[in-house]
Formats: structure tokens, sequence, C-alpha cells
């Protein structure tokens, strides 16, 4: 607790990774944002027609697609001057367009769209022209109508029944569009795991370095002849740990937030997050009680699991390392919450899912979400037996001098026995 | 009463045996040497008699419980001091010596006063406030010597205790031990593979060869008997008879 680089890595660390890449994405929104400002487009007006014409004056009147336009007669030529006018898109109206359309045959428009990088600005510059063509086919279309149905409401007869999406979940009904839910769950749902495997990491990484650390500043020997039940050493090594994971999960969480607000806040209404608690996906005061069981629990059995590891390492280097083999069963878990629904795989893949203990500490966060209270507490008792299993294995391995005649260095990927 | 008492002390890591049928007696008040070169099973001896090691077979007891069955009281009773040891690094040697004193006493005035007696020890004064990152290798083997020394043990366990120093700071840890253990009583197992350094501390010495007293008694007695000046003329001569 007194080394300074313990709280800059799991407190601060988080925080200015965190605030580094949300500044990162809202500087990527606003050079997205710059280049659509400073769209130009080359017309090539094969057509000559009343659709090119009015597809002009769509340009003039709209504001809000402040296009840069130049008119080339064709298109090896709008080609060749592409570079030199550094152009965002060439567009053709091809031969023949203003004459199907008055006709009744459907006319099309042809964008090619200039890729000249592989950043998110490309994105938005395609999306940008993309409205811009949609916005004109509506506007063409309330003319046609307007000229063919003269006594009718344009609009009326362009939308003639308008819809709205409500959202049914486990008896709630909800006004909200089921698209809406889905993206906001799923967002969540990525959160969710992210944040927990970030915490156990740290959790895990911290609990090995204390034990370690003691081995490499020659220390452990000394406070292993202390007048002190050995277990209160190794209770001691875990709650020390176990304060500092937790100020960094709150670290992690604060960071998190900011980031997720700058991914989120920086689209305007292209996406939004709502509250779900009408459709009863919340957490009540008794699922907050339950996920503080459930993260504690995980806590203690990653702290355990590490410590157990940790005490064959023979410097914090080795530590690390020997645990980085563990962090499988903290990814696999993730990793499938974050992308698959587990009740899909088969029988004997949920099994040997199940088993691994992080399986529940993700399953648990997200039953809390839904209320499925039954389902955590299974989680709960499975976490449980595993942190006790694993707890007597270390304090086993603690109390017996494996700690100093076993080790496990970078050198040699084994276990080798010290005179 | 013994303070230490070892009978056939056996310990085997795989094949290989680091103490080999070891028996020795360490009396109350006096300081013991052991002695012997590099790998003849000092250390392994010194870790079992801290309960940090079990022994293969053989029976250990000090001041009468044993290491295996009473190692929680036999740690009441001692103070180890590793060849290898560290300290705190974001500590300072203050604040080093009162984590430690905590560990025997729960009373604000009885932690004080094994921190004062600590920073008597140590010598080190006013660098006491500073951080223990920031001393020489010497500082820290004083601020350990002191750490050991400093809770009045029963029995202190010192494994090569001037071991890295230079002549400066191995004379004055070697002066701190002798006079400490006869001001306060307290009996001093050591062990060295510095036969002058051991030959002008201790009171008794146990020449220690492949895991194997092969030879003991008083440093003077020791030299008589084998027509030499030096403990080291004594060691190689019963390493030669061996």
């Amino acid at each position: 607790m007194r080394d300074p680089k313990i709280l800059v890595g799991t407190v601060l660390m988080p925080l200015i990774m965190f605030g580094v890449l949300g500044s990162v994405f809202s500087a990527s929104i606003s050079s997205t944002e710059e280049a659509v400002k400073n769209l130009s487009l080359i017309v090539v007006d094969e057509d000559g027609g009343v659709v090119s014409s009015s597809f002009k004056s769509f340009l003039q009147s709209n504001p809000r697609f402040e296009v840069k336009t130049y008119y080339i007669p064709s298109f090896e030529e709008a080609l060749k001057s592409l570079p030199e006018l550094n152009a965002s898109a060439i567009l053709l109206l091809p031969k023949g367009l203003s004459d199907n359309v008055t006709k009744g045959i459907p006319g099309q428009m042809k964008m090619y769209v200039v890729f000249s990088s592989l950043s998110v600005v490309e994105q938005g510059k395609a999306s940008m022209l993309q409205s811009m063509l949609e916005a004109y086919n509506k506007a063409l279309s309330l003319q046609i109508i307007s000229s063919e149905l003269p006594s009718s409401n344009p609009l009326f007869v362009s939308n003639p029944i308008s819809s709205r999406y409500y959202t049914y979940f486990k008896g709630n009904v909800a006004d909200i569009p089921p698209q809406l839910v889905a993206s906001t769950i799923s967002t969540q749902m990525m959160m969710m795991p992210l944040v927990i495997m970030i915490m156990l990491m740290t959790t895990m990484t911290m609990a090995a370095t204390a034990v370690a650390i003691e081995k490499e500043a020659k220390t452990l020997e000394t406070l292993l002849t202390l007048p002190v039940n050995r277990l209160t050493i190794l209770v001691g090594k875990l709650s020390g740990s176990l304060f500092v994971a937790l100020l960094g999960t709150v670290a992690y969480m604060f960071g998190f937030n900011y980031y997720m607000n700058s991914l989120l806040g920086g689209f305007g209404g292209g996406q939004q997050t709502l509250d779900l608690s009408s459709l009863g996906i919340t957490v009540t005061p008794i699922g907050y009680v339950l996920l503080g069981i459930v993260f504690f629990i995980s806590i203690v059995a990653t702290l355990a699991l590490a410590v157990s590891f940790s005490v064959f390492s023979e410097d914090v280097r080795s530590a690390q390392n020997s645990i980085s083999y563990i962090y499988i069963i903290i990814i696999v878990p993730m990793l499938l919450f974050m992308f698959i629904d587990i009740n899909t795989l088969s029988l004997p893949a949920q099994i040997a899912l199940y088993a691994i203990p992080f399986t529940h500490t993700m399953n648990a966060t997200r039953e809390i979400l839904l209320g499925n209270y039954q389902s955590v507490l299974f989680n709960i008792l499975y976490l449980v037996v595993f942190t006790v299993v694993i707890l007597y294995i270390a304090a086993k391995l603690f109390t017996t001098e494996k700690v100093f005649t076993t080790k496990f260095t970078l050198k040699r990927r084994s276990a080798k026995k010290e005179l | 009463m013994d303070a230490v008492n070892i009978e056939n002390l056996v310990k085997s890591f795989g094949a290989k045996k680091a103490v080999d049928g070891l028996s020795l007696q360490v009396m109350e008040n006096e300081i013991f040497g052991l002695i012997g070169p590099n790998g003849a099973g000092k250390t392994t001896t010194l870790r079992i008699i801290a309960t940090l090691l079990k022994p293969t077979s053989g029976k250990v007891s000090i001041f009468g419980h044993d290491v295996v069955t009473e190692s929680e009281k036999v740690r009441e009773l001692i103070s180890y001091l590793p060849e290898e040891s560290g300290a705190y690094n974001n500590l300072s040697g203050m604040e080093y010596l009162r984590f430690m004193a905590s560990f025997y006493s729960n009373k604000g005035d009885g932690i004080d006063s094994i921190v004062k007696e600590g920073a008597e020890i140590s010598g080190l004064e006013d660098r006491l406030k500073d951080k223990v990152k920031t001393y020489s290798k010497g500082m820290k083997r004083r601020l350990l010597v002191a750490r050991a020394l400093m809770i009045r043990p029963k029995l202190a366990i010192l494994d090569e205790p001037t071991s890295g120093l230079d002549v400066y700071y191995a004379h004055y840890v070697r002066d701190i031990i002798k006079d400490y253990a006869r001001r306060r009583g307290v009996t001093v197992l050591l062990s060295s593979h510095n036969m002058l350094e051991v030959q002008y501390v201790c009171t008794k010495v146990a020449l220690i060869n492949n895991g194997r007293i092969v030879e003991q008694g008083d440093p003077k007695g020791l030299m008589e008997k084998y027509s030499s000046s030096n403990l080291e003329d004594v060691f190689i001569k019963v390493s030669r008879l061996a």
C-alpha cells in the first residue's frame, strides 16, 4: 500500500487510460464533423433534364447539405479531376434519367464515394452523402405526387400509415422501440463483462504481486518467523490487496463511465441511452446487495487463486507471468457473455463453461439486471464453494515450506526444487 | 536448560541431503557460532530452527519447545535474521522498526520502548527518518540487525550477519551483537563462513561440513587442541582429518 506504483497502477492509470480514450473518441467525432462540413461533390450531368435541374435547386435550397459542387461533363474527366479537386464523391446522373422518371420508370443515380483513409471519418462522409440522396428522393417523390394527384396531400400519400413500436418484457410494456432496447441492452451487456474482467485481472495482479514482492524484497522469511499465525499474515495480504482492488474497481467504473459518455454523447441523436426501468430491467436495492456479494466473493476467489499461484514465484515478474495463464478463465466467459447467448451452446459446452467460477460472476451480473434472483443465489453458492476450496489450498500452501522450496521462474516454465 | 537442542537432524531435498545427522546443544546466554563453507548446511539448519523448514527426521527444540509441534510458541521466543534479507523500501527506517515492533507488543508504550531500543542499536540516528530505499547496503543491514535484537528475543538466530558488509560496517555489527547479547542476556546462534569473525564474537563454535558437525568447543580450546593460531586453520585441519 505504501508503494506509490500500486496506487498509480490501479487507481490513476484507469482514469488516465479511459480519459485519453474518451478524448481520442471526441477528437475523432470532431474530425468527422469537420470532414462532413467540407464535403465537395463532382456532378457529371449526362441527363440534362428536369431531374438534374431539380437536384441542383435541391442542393441550393437545403442548407443542411452544404456541398461544394463541381459540374464536369464526362465521367472520365471527373475521374481525372478527382485528385486535383480533392472531391469527396462523383455523382453520375445518367442519360435518360429524367425521361424514365417522367414516364413513371424508376431512375438511378450513381454515387462514387472516395475513400481517402481507413478512419471513421469515411463512414461519416458516406452517411452524409447517402442521407443527401435519400432526402432528394423523398423531395422528388412529393413533387411527383403533387403533380400527378393535385387534390391529394403528398405527405399523406407518401406515408399513409405511421407505425409506433412498443416493447413487452416480462409483463412490462414500455413505449420504447425494441431496436432501441436491444441496442441499449447490448451496450450494457458489452460493458459489464469488460468491467468485471478488468476488475478481476487487476485484483489478481495485485494479490500475486503482494506475495511475490515479499519474496523479491527478501522480507517473506522474516515475516513468517514473526509470532503471528501464518493465516493471519495471509489474510492481511489478501485484505490489503482487496482494498486496493476495490479502489481500482471504483476508478475503473468512473473511467469507463466517462469513456462511455464520450462514446454515446458524441453522436447526438444518432445513438442514445434510455431508462430501461420501465421494462423492469434495473438494479433494485436487493439487486445491489446481491451484486455486492457477487463482486466481493469473486474478488476473494481471485485473490486466493492468485496467491496460490504466486507462492511458487521467485519474483514479481515471475508471479505476473504465472498468473497470466489463469487470465484465460476470466477472458473466455467474458468474450462469450459479450457476443453469444450461452443458453444456445451444447450441454457439454455449458457444463464446461459453468465450471469456470467467473462465468458465475458474469451470469449473476446479468441476471441481477433482469431480476432473476434465484439464478443469482445459485451463482453465489458456486462461487462460495469454489472460494472456500481455493482459500483452503492457498492457506495450506502458505503454511508449508513449499513457499520457500518451490520456485517458478521466467527462465524455466516449470516448478523447480531449490536446496 | 538448553536454549537449542538438536538431535540427529536430517533434512533432504529430493535425493540431496543438506543436513545429515547433525546434533548440537546451545546453552542459554551463549553466543554460538556455526561455521563452515558455503553449502555446508548452515542456512538449512538455521531455517529449521526458525520454523521455516521442517526436518526430514530428527528432533529440534528451542527452550524445550519442539519446532514442528510447537512452532508458534517457538516463534515467540526467537528472532531470525536471514542472510539475504530486506526491509520495506517505501517505509522509513523508523516506520519499519515500528511496524516490526507492533508484532511483539499491543501497547503504545511497549512499542515505543522497543523502537527506541532498535533506533539505539542501529546507530542510524536521523537517517531513520529517511526511506529505506535511500539506505546503503551497510545501513540496511544495521537496521535489520537492530530489528532482530530490539525485541530482546530469548534466542537470536543470525545467518551471516555481516554478509556483504565492508570492514567498517562489519566491525560495527559484530560489536553490536557482542555487546547486546552480554547486556541483555540474549542467546545468539549465528552462522558465518568468516571464521575470524566467529573467533572474535562467539563464546562457542561448531564446525559444520557436508551437513554434519565435525568439531565443536570454545574458540581458544579448539585452537590449542589443533595447535593453530586461528579458527580457519582449525577448520582446515579438522576437514583433512575427516
